[in-house]
């Protein structure tokens, strides 16, 4: 069911539905959160700091637009929240903040890792153009400067993308490239 | 990929999953997988796999190595790693806002008191502009529709300098329908003229207001930057008394150029007052933006209509002309040459190409074509022609790119989406070319070309089950598509699937419906139903009764429809139910009805012809055939290889020589890989005992077959089951042969009695079934 669904059921009262509607929302959330935080720990902190908020004013709160909006507004002040004090730490500490780059203590799937490299030396033969926008990205280029100097139009670079995308997980899945 | 309907959010999906979205789109992506089961399971399924690709050491090491193997040293990402630690920073969610670059504050009083109320300048290097339709306060409802024409005619005078990039009007208008559809959908809270400006990928918008109308005219326009909402100034432009809205508009115009700080030589440009590059008269335009808008949506006779009015008003509106010279009346391209002095230059431009293409002086309208191009380079519908240009010619990279740049340009423009899709199915790319095919849906979801589109894409993949849900769409949508070409198309693959009542009510429509080359076809689609099921009796009945009905209804339009088709359904009908002469005399009516003399007729007719008479054991005159099509093979006629080699091996397997027969066959293939060629091929593999080689062919053909042609030769694609059987059978593949002779006796199971495959095969099975 989706959130909104279950926000409707869950200001009737109905605990059961309450406690679906955060589970789906905490769910969610992780996975938002580990894609911008690198901290696991920190991520999960943001969202439960998040959920706490929202379970305290959902009920009461007016909602304009639609529940999933409003509370991923809330999820994000949190993230920004995370955001300001990492860089004031970091700025006390006179070191870079860097929140893209990997701690130190990057864990690597030792499972998994070296069959996406062989992957991505299968894939490099056939599609070259997605390991230069790996590297680009790498370098912290934008889509848009990508494409720039990749001299690819936004289509080109979706298409490159998502075929690419399509040929690793086939790769990782069945250890061919060709689709 | 993630199955989410929005084409939109699949494209986001894997830059958001390497970090690459912009924070606007990242937002927008993420609150889109707090609602999308499909893109949420997308996500979570690839996260490990993204974050390595994003962020592991290792990968990153991966990825420099191969660049450095194959580099030459010029690599772009070489000159890129210098400084490049210092590019990265935290994703700023802040919303980018453009540099103000002066303050500037004047006040000009002319004629028409022009106020300005705010004192930013904006730069407008390579900025991109668009008007929005201008608010009527004097009549809300704007029931003339002022506040569009308006905006219509400040685009086109902005768009006459060729320092302004402006978003052209009809761009404007599909991007408003567009985004009132999204709008209303998403219950999003923001404004949608900002939406629209944004998907517009404009920089600046103008938005304005009809103050007054009377006693004179008074406009108040608004210029704000697309992304920070931050209006940098307004103007308010009044008339004098007598002034009319063009003359207002021209001046408003001025004011427009004066706030974004052109370059010099944009004020000795020549600026045609836009009543000169358009019309004087009110009317007269109001009916000719009409008459655009129903010709970008395919409604041509509203079209030309509207145009035809337009002309009522003023005689001398090129445009005008120009648009119905591609309405069905070419002669009048010529009032659009003598009255093309009184249209912008690129429209000038458009109207000499138009004429170019009539005259058939292809080389002038390329030429043409490359120049509006070179002066100005976004120009859609240059593009979109030359794409199509460069696609005939064989260049299908330059044609992709010209038709990339022409949807970045216009990222509803629904003729590249469609031209771009086919053109990347011509050259195999059928992923990128379904992916296309569905952006194409995304933006004209109400419209059934896209949906046939592909619908055309999913059978050349093989899939017909989805090709069907697109083409029931067309359906929907629009019955008549294209002539009821897609309803007959649909009709066909629901013979394939079995699913005869639904193709005959599709047939029925078709034939009660369309125009009579499409009636005859549909009399085929009927007959092909029973034969499809064995029922092959019936099917020479109500080939009988079409054959008459083409032949009264095609007699004085000299179109020979389907009358060919019919003769060689009869013709295989026979040959199956051992009426060899019979046979030979449909096939001999088949080919006179494209022409009077057999030898006269293609090589695929006489081919055929031979295997027929072969069959008939009339061997002489088979022989004699494929003499003919090796003479001309070898005096250059090269399509008479493939012909010949398959009239050979017909005739070897007809007297049963089944290992030449293979190896002729084999070689026919090799020039032409027609589904009956592979057919006969594969049995002839069968004879001769190349099981394994027989059992790659067949079932090649079991699941990959020919929409149209495999239908036609509904009997040998139903009896490759039988055959298959055999061969799964000579191998010991006991469960497949099984599975083969029950597909085939399902299929048949109404047959005509008799049918010797189904009597071989109940017994093989009966047997198959004791041992198994």
């Amino acid at each position: 069911m989706k959130i909104n669904e279950l926000y409707e059921l869950a200001k009737t009262g109905d605990r059961t539905q309450e406690n679906r509607l955060f589970e789906s929302m905490s769910d969610r959330f992780l996975v938002l959160m580990c894609q911008r935080v690198w901290d696991a720990e920190d991520a999960s902190e943001i969202v439960q700091d998040t959920l706490v908020k929202i379970a305290g004013m959902y009920k009461d709160i007016e909602i304009e637009v639609s529940f999933s909006a409003w509370a991923y507004k809330v999820l994000l002040n949190e993230f920004r929240n995370y955001v300001r004090k990492k860089k004031r730490r970091a700025d006390a500490m006179e070191t870079r903040f860097h929140d893209e780059c990997p701690p130190k203590e990057w864990q690597a799937d030792l499972e998994l890792e070296p069959r996406l490299l062989d992957c991505i030396r299968r894939l490099a033969k056939r599609n070259l153009r997605y390991v230069r926008v790996l590297n680009l990205s790498h370098q912290g280029y934008s889509a848009q400067e990508i494409c720039q100097k990749l001299n690819l139009t936004s289509g080109n670079f979706y298409v490159a993308l998502s075929r690419a995308r399509a040929m690793l997980k086939h790769c990782l899945e069945k250890g061919d490239v060709n689709l | 990929m993630t199955g989410c309907s929005e084409p939109r959010y699949r494209e986001m999906l894997h830059q958001y999953e390497l970090d690459l979205l912009p924070e606007v789109d990242l937002v927008e992506f993420e609150q889109h997988l707090l609602e999308c089961d499909e893109c949420y399971r997308a996500v979570t399924e690839f996260q490990s796999v993204a974050r390595h690709l994003a962020h592991s050491p290792d990968v990153r090491k991966c990825v420099e190595d191969i660049l450095a193997e194959t580099s030459d040293g010029t690599d772009v990402e070489s000159s890129a790693r210098s400084g490049a630690e210092e590019r990265r920073s935290w994703r700023s969610f802040v919303p980018i806002s453009l540099a103000a670059v002066a303050v500037l504050v004047f006040l000009v009083l002319k004629p028409w008191e022009i106020e300005i109320h705010s004192t930013m300048e904006a730069v407008a290097t390579e900025g991109r502009l668009i008007v929005m339709p201008f608010e009527n306060l004097v009549d809300p409802e704007d029931s003339l529709r002022l506040g569009s024409t308006i905006s219509h005619l400040l685009t086109t005078d902005l768009s006459q300098s060729k320092y302004m990039n402006v978003v052209p009007a009809q761009q404007l208008r599909k991007l408003v329908d567009f985004v009132k559809r999204d709008y209303e959908d998403s219950g999003d809270e923001i404004d949608p003229s900002v939406l629209v400006a944004r998907r517009s990928r404009a920089q600046w918008v103008i938005t304005g207001a009809i103050v007054q109308t009377e006693p004179v005219l008074v406009l108040s326009a608004r210029l704000s930057d697309v992304i920070s909402g931050e209006t940098l100034a307004s103007r308010r432009a009044v008339g004098r008394t007598g002034d009319d809205m063009f003359m207002v508009v021209d001046s408003l115009t001025v004011e427009v150029k004066n706030l974004l700080s052109l370059p010099l030589e944009a004020l000795t440009e020549m600026d045609r007052p836009v009543a000169d590059v358009t019309t004087a008269s009110y009317d007269a335009y109001r009916s000719y933006l009409e008459g655009v808008e129903a010709y970008l949506q395919i409604r041509y006779n509203d079209a030309r209509r509207e145009f035809q009015q337009a002309l009522k008003y003023d005689s001398t509106y090129a445009m005008a002309y120009y648009f119905l010279a591609s309405l069905g009346q070419p002669e009048l391209i010529a009032k659009a040459i003598e009255y093309s002095d009184q249209a912008a230059e690129r429209d000038r431009l458009h109207i000499m190409v138009s004429k170019a293409a009539i005259d058939g002086d292809d080389d002038r309208r390329i030429a043409l074509l490359r120049e509006i191009l070179q002066k100005h380079p976004r120009d859609i519908v240059a593009l979109l022609q030359l794409a199509n240009h460069e696609a005939n010619a064989g260049h299908t990279d330059v044609a992709e790119q010209m038709l990339l740049r022409a949807i970045d340009e216009d990222p509803l423009y629904r003729f590249a989406f469609n031209t771009l899709a086919y053109l990347y199915a011509r050259t195999g790319q059928l992923e990128e070319a379904l992916c296309i095919a569905d952006r194409y849906i995304s933006i004209a979801p109400g419209e059934a070309n896209p949906y046939d589109t592909k619908a055309d894409i999913l059978l050349a993949m093989r899939d017909l089950p989805s090709a069907i849900t697109a083409l029931e769409q067309v359906v929907v949508i629009d019955p008549g598509f294209a002539h009821y070409q897609s309803q007959l198309k649909l009709g066909r693959l629901y013979v394939f699937h079995g699913h005869f009542d639904k193709a005959n009510a599709r047939f029925q429509e078709i034939a009660a419906q369309a125009d009579r080359g499409m009636r005859s076809q549909a009399r085929t689609g009927m007959a092909l139903i029973p034969m499809y099921q064995g029922k092959f009796d019936s099917a020479l009945s109500i080939l009988d009764d079409g054959i008459v009905a083409d032949r009264m209804e095609l007699a004085t339009s000299g179109n020979r429809g389907d009358r060919s088709v019919k003769h060689f359904v009869k013709s295989l009908i026979y040959l199956e139910q051992g009426s060899f002469d019979q046979s030979v005399l449909e096939h001999q009516q088949a080919i006179a009805v494209h022409s009077d003399v057999v030898e006269r007729s293609g090589p695929l007719f006489r081919c055929t012809y031979a295997q027929v008479l072969a069959d008939a054991g009339r061997y002489g005159e088979a022989d004699q055939i494929a003499d003919v099509l090796r003479q001309e093979a070898e005096s250059g006629q090269v399509s008479s290889w493939a012909a010949h080699h398959y009239a050979t091996g017909c005739i070897e397997l007809a007297k049963g020589h089944s290992a030449a027969a293979a190896d002729h066959l084999r070689k026919a293939c090799e020039q032409a890989g027609y589904v009956d060629f592979r057919h006969m091929k594969a049995k002839a593999q069968l004879a001769a005992g190349m099981y394994e080689e027989a059992i790659a062919e067949f079932e090649w053909l079991a699941d990959n077959p020919a929409p149209y042609w495999s239908l036609v030769l509904g009997i040998w694609t139903v009896k490759a089951h039988y055959y298959l059987g055999r061969a799964y059978e000579a191998t010991d593949r006991i469960d497949d042969a099984i599975a083969q002779y029950e597909t085939l006796l399902d299929t048949w199971k109404d047959s005509d009695e008799d049918l010797a495959a189904v009597e071989d095969a109940r017994q093989r099975l009966v047997q198959l079934k004791k041992q198994s």
